[in-house]
């Protein structure tokens, strides 16, 4: 039960950064590797600020303000220098490895009031991720109901369209790409603030936890809405969470964790495909 | 009105200079649609591409109507433009439904806000336009746009492009992908949409046939000029052997 309420409550902190990189990959269409970095961003902010004295609900603002900008530069980098989305985000990611450090060093336990053992409980933080999470979903299914994210879809299904429909596309490339950021970091700063410090290497290989997160609720969630899509995604990073936990419950020594990321990864992946061919649908992904 | 003067467009390709467009100069007035032919590389797609912003031309100018939109950017230039491309796939947005695809073209050009983009007044909008049109979409709004068949789907395009009334449509060889029953429709859609806004239309085709059943007027384009240009009596007496050996440069 505990290994399960773990799972779920960290599961539900990735959640953000599932829902970033399905924004990237799924919907602009963008292969943002930032996230590795601006994960660890988000994270560093928090672990610095809250000792600081600021308030939890300031410094996760800050975190995700910090992320957007960690996204807005990945963004200019590609539409205003022309570099590819890759050397984009490998650029920023590498600049953020610098910015980490000199906000928190190589790691920083969280210290402070509501830290240590002045923590809340297991079902607090639960409860909070929970709302969180249902609060993020709710405004993303609204904001692509909108007429700002009816074009923000269009431009990364079709720019050739938009554009002609008087879009500007970069701009809103650099806008999802910035959002998806911003969510990216809140996920490593509610992260850092679960298990109680920060460290500079924690977001390695996180985009490859975002894209098996985002395989997993795919497949879950079939060729639905956009609104129950978005539900997948979170509920893939809590089911891809548990996995791991449940891996290494099982004895699989954490050195090895990164390896079997990779092979779940596949395996999503994998599963996806077959599910997909089995599905009569056409619609594109995240649609 | 389309002004379009002494344009000239060069593009390099493996190492060989390629002039698309060789000083071309070509008016069409306010309301007239006409047909640009020629054959394939005459410059008649990079005459529209130009039109629309997509490739700046090396020299010339473009006006439409009083405004000169040479430097303008494609999203600039979008309120006074609507097209439709050859593919239906490039005209839109797959895995949005069809009432998000009208959606995107009823705010062309307009700033997009945070309001909800398709309501009940909205999709009660795009139903009765669509039943009007006979188009068989109006039960289909929430369909995603990826699921209809090419020939409703350049329908869908078509209608898309004239949804807020552009000053031009430009239609590039909008119907060729689409099998003769599905061209049919669209265009009969094409003329429908035309005439009754009073459309200035350029629409181009490497098609005899096409180039004399549509419009008014017929402009032969040969490695990037004007070569000739028919209307009235002369086009209506033009037997198709005789364009298409125009066209082909005889």
């Amino acid at each position: 039960m505990e290994l399960l309420i773990g799972s779920c409550t960290l599961g539900l902190a990735y959640a953000f950064l599932a829902l970033g990189v399905f924004i990237t990959f799924r919907i602009f269409r963008f292969p943002d590797i930032t996230v590795d970095g601006s994960f660890t961003l988000g994270a560093a902010l928090l672990a610095v600020l809250l000792p600081a004295g600021v308030p939890l609900p300031l410094a996760l603002a800050a975190a995700m303000i910090a992320g957007a900008l960690a996204g807005t530069a990945t963004g200019l980098v590609n539409t205003r220098l022309g570099a590819g989305a890759l050397l984009s985000g490998i650029l920023v990611m590498t600049a953020l490895y610098s910015v980490n450090l000199r906000i928190m060093g190589p790691n920083v336990p969280l210290t402070g009031p509501l830290t240590g053992s002045a923590a809340p409980g297991t079902g607090t933080f639960l409860l909070t991720h929970l709302l969180l999470a249902a609060a993020a979903w709710g405004l993303l299914t609204l904001l692509f109901r909108t007429d700002l994210g009816l074009a923000l879809r269009a431009g990364g299904v079709n720019p050739v369209m938009l554009s002609a429909l008087g879009g500007r596309v970069n701009v809103y490339r650099v806008a999802g790409v910035a959002l998806a950021n911003g969510l990216t970091a809140l996920s490593g700063a509610l992260v850092a603030r679960y298990q109680g410090f920060a460290d500079i290497n924690m977001g390695f290989g996180m985009i490859v936890f975002g894209l098996a997160a985002v395989f997993l609720g795919e497949t879950a969630a079939g060729r639905r809405r956009l609104p129950v899509t978005l539900l997948g995604v979170v509920f893939g990073a809590v089911l891809f969470q548990a996995l791991v936990s449940l891996a290494l419950a099982s004895g699989v020594a954490p050195r090895d964790l990164k390896l079997l990321t990779a092979i779940f990864v596949l395996a999503a992946l994998l599963l996806s495909r077959m599910v997909r061919r089995a599905s009569d649908g056409t619609g594109e992904a995240g649609q | 009105m389309i002004d379009v003067r002494g344009l000239v467009k060069t593009f390099g390709r493996n190492g060989t200079m390629i002039r698309a467009l060789d000083g071309l100069d070509l008016t069409v007035r306010q309301g007239c649609f006409v047909v640009v032919a020629g054959a394939n590389g005459s410059g008649k797609t990079t005459l529209l591409d130009t039109i629309a912003g997509t490739v700046p031309p090396d020299a010339g100018t473009v006006r439409i109507g009083e405004d000169d939109v040479t430097g303008w950017p494609v999203y600039r230039r979008a309120p006074l433009i609507g097209r439709v491309f050859q593919d239906p796939c490039l005209g839109t947005a797959p895995g949005m439904t069809v009432a998000e695809n009208l959606r995107l073209a009823a705010t062309r050009g307009c700033r997009r806000s945070l309001r909800i983009g398709v309501g009940a007044a909205e999709r009660q909008h795009y139903r009765d336009t669509l039943a009007e049109l006979g188009l068989a979409l109006e039960t289909r709004l929430d369909t995603p746009v990826g699921r209809l068949s090419g020939g409703q789907r350049q329908a869908l395009t078509m209608l898309m492009a004239v949804w807020r009334t552009p000053r031009v449509l430009l239609l590039d060889e909008h119907t060729a992908s689409l099998d003769p029953g599905s061209e049919a429709r669209v265009l009969d859609l094409t003329r429908l949409m035309a005439e009754k806004r009073g459309l200035t239309t350029i629409a181009v085709t490497h098609r005899v046939d096409l180039a004399l059943a549509l419009g008014e007027r017929t402009v032969v384009l040969g490695r990037g000029r004007v070569v000739a240009d028919y209307d009235g009596e002369a086009r209506a007496a033009m037997a198709t052997g005789e364009l298409a050996a125009k066209m082909a440069g005889v």
